[in-house]
């Protein structure tokens, strides 16, 4: 195998390469796994690929993302080769158009990206979806999770301050990858609702703010009042004057994704789609609201009061996650709201292809 | 001594390179009166207002033949080919604002 | 500013009006296209809150610029 694009080092030891590292520019911020060839070979060897098989292009940045480099970054952010085709995956569907990449890896918004894993390659690798679900403590999470901020600055240059220009940035961009809790709900898994079969792995990724926690313990109604609530807020993503506040164009609005922790018995009366279908209507507000913090312009008129906008443009545009301790505690969810309107990047969910043994 | 103990490693760069492109710019005007003028809106707010603008003051001090306006469904995503086409063959020159 | 780029490989002059924080940002992005000196009118952020009124004089002093990079010239009618 020739893997290109090598660079001749020498150390002592091996913190003075981690060292090295940090002086080359490679890292988030926080020490990585020097990438030797021996290593990015072990990994590509893994995924059965070829090393200079493109996986998508960047135009806008005029770059060509490889295996090998996917294979690189996935080595520095302390990745098991075993992580290496949920990366494949991942890394396709970012640069897939409906992601359109190009708009949260540059954008002043400051987008992360949520990367939810489904099927069975979730349970092998161990990926966390139930306590602390999106805190520190699993490697398969905290890793996966890093490579793809990795590919991103590396392979994708949205470098800070250049070609990424986040104002705020976002905590969750160090790493945010999680799993469905597909085996302790009656829910379809989020895969199965998109089109896949139940044992077929998958990924999904989603440019977002970080999870706005939420605790309403009363019942599953009045907990989807309070999730309707805080993805109604002023101030959020989905409520802008670029995204519901341009009335030029039809569809303005975002994608949110709800996790859910112990959907067995608290749910047990409402499926996904009762979810879904309840919330839908509920996210929005008025255009007076919207007029009195200028998303919307105009004087305010005495009908605008009972005019509503909604923020996401159809029920299934809310992506329903079983994911959380699940020991009773229905209640206890997070609402991830889209840095950027659905017609700017949407959700995108890519098979995840298992390499065979031959 | 130190030499000796020091290990030599290749390390894979994570990072990629800009493919090679060759950028040729369009021929220029003569002079802008009477010409059709394109315009580009990315949609960002006070674009098509400075845009509208632009338009009145260029018309008023070179005159304008045509306007074909076009305002992109999101600033993040690039003008479709088949809309800088149209406008190539539409216009004279473009104006595209607020580009980032 | 791909879009101006795009227009300009198309066969028509195009001009690109940023804002002045993505002076950086659009230079490298414009040497990335091998169009390093692909000229760009920047105008001082924010543009968004800016009235009409603003607005207009604002675009008065891009004028010269428009006329410049559309035609080559400088000062030319």
């Amino acid at each position: 195998m020739q893997v290109k694009d090598v660079r001749h080092v020498e150390w002592d030891d091996v913190v003075e390469a981690i060292e090295k590292c940090y002086e080359l520019g490679w890292t988030d911020g926080l020490p990585v796994v020097p990438p030797t060839v021996a290593r990015v070979e072990a990994f590509i060897e893994y995924g059965r690929r070829a090393p200079d098989e493109v996986l998508g292009t960047l135009p806008e940045r005029r770059r060509a993302i490889t295996v090998a480099k996917v294979a690189a970054n996935a080595v520095m952010a302390g990745c098991k080769p075993e992580y290496f085709p949920v990366l494949l995956a991942a890394t396709e569907a970012m640069l897939d158009p409906a992601f359109n990449l190009i708009g949260p890896s540059s954008s002043q918004g400051s987008a992360a990206v949520l990367t939810m894993v489904n099927g069975p390659i979730a349970r092998e690798l161990q990926i966390n979806c139930r306590n602390n679900l999106f805190g520190p403590g699993h490697r398969a999470n905290a890793t996966i999770g890093r490579a793809i901020r990795l590919i991103l600055m590396n392979a994708c240059a949205s470098i800070p301050g250049l070609f990424d220009r986040s104002i705020i940035g976002e905590s969750a961009k160090y790493s945010y990858c999680i799993a469905e809790n597909e085996t302790e709900t009656h829910w379809l898994p989020l895969h199965v609702e998109r089109g896949f079969d139940r044992e077929q792995s998958t990924v999904t990724v989603f440019a977002c703010w970080s999870p706005r926690q939420l605790r309403c313990d009363a019942d599953p109604r009045a907990t989807l009042d309070c999730a309707a609530d805080v993805a109604s807020t002023f101030g959020t993503s989905l409520c802008t004057s670029d995204s519901v506040g341009d009335t030029s164009q039809l569809v303005r609005q975002g994608q949110m994704v709800l996790t859910v922790a112990g959907a067995s018995t608290f749910w047990r009366d409402w499926s996904k789609q009762d979810v879904r279908a309840y919330l839908h209507p509920r996210i929005g507000r008025s255009v007076a609201d919207l007029k009195r913090v200028k998303v919307l312009s105009g004087a305010i008129t005495p009908d605008d009061a009972q005019h509503r906008v909604l923020f996401v443009p159809e029920p299934d545009d809310i992506l329903i996650v079983s994911a959380g301790g699940p020991e009773g505690t229905g209640y206890r969810c997070a609402v991830i709201l889209s840095e950027l309107p659905k017609v700017a990047s949407a959700a995108v969910t890519k098979a995840i292809t298992i390499p065979s043994i031959s | 001594m130190a030499l000796a103990t020091r290990q030599q490693y290749l390390l894979v760069d994570p990072t990629t390179q800009p493919l090679n492109t060759m950028f040729h710019a369009a021929p220029r005007l003569h002079d802008l009166t009477n010409k059709r003028l394109g315009l580009i809106d990315d949609s960002k707010e006070n674009a098509q207002e400075l845009l509208e603008e632009l338009t009145a003051v260029l018309r008023q001090r070179f005159g304008i033949a045509n306007v074909v306006y076009h305002r992109k469904p999101s600033a993040s995503k690039p003008a479709a080919p088949e809309v800088i086409q149209e406008l190539a063959q539409t216009c004279d020159y473009v104006i595209v604002a607020i580009g980032s | 500013m791909h879009d101006g780029i795009h227009v300009e490989q198309a066969g028509i002059p195009a001009v690109t009006i940023c804002t002045d924080i993505f002076v950086e940002t659009s230079r490298a992005m414009a040497s990335m296209w091998g169009a390093q000196d692909y000229p760009i009118i920047f105008t001082q952020h924010p543009i968004s809150q800016l009235t009409r009124e603003q607005l207009r004089s604002r675009v008065q002093t891009m004028l010269e610029q428009i006329v410049t990079i559309v035609t080559g010239n400088p000062g030319a009618r």
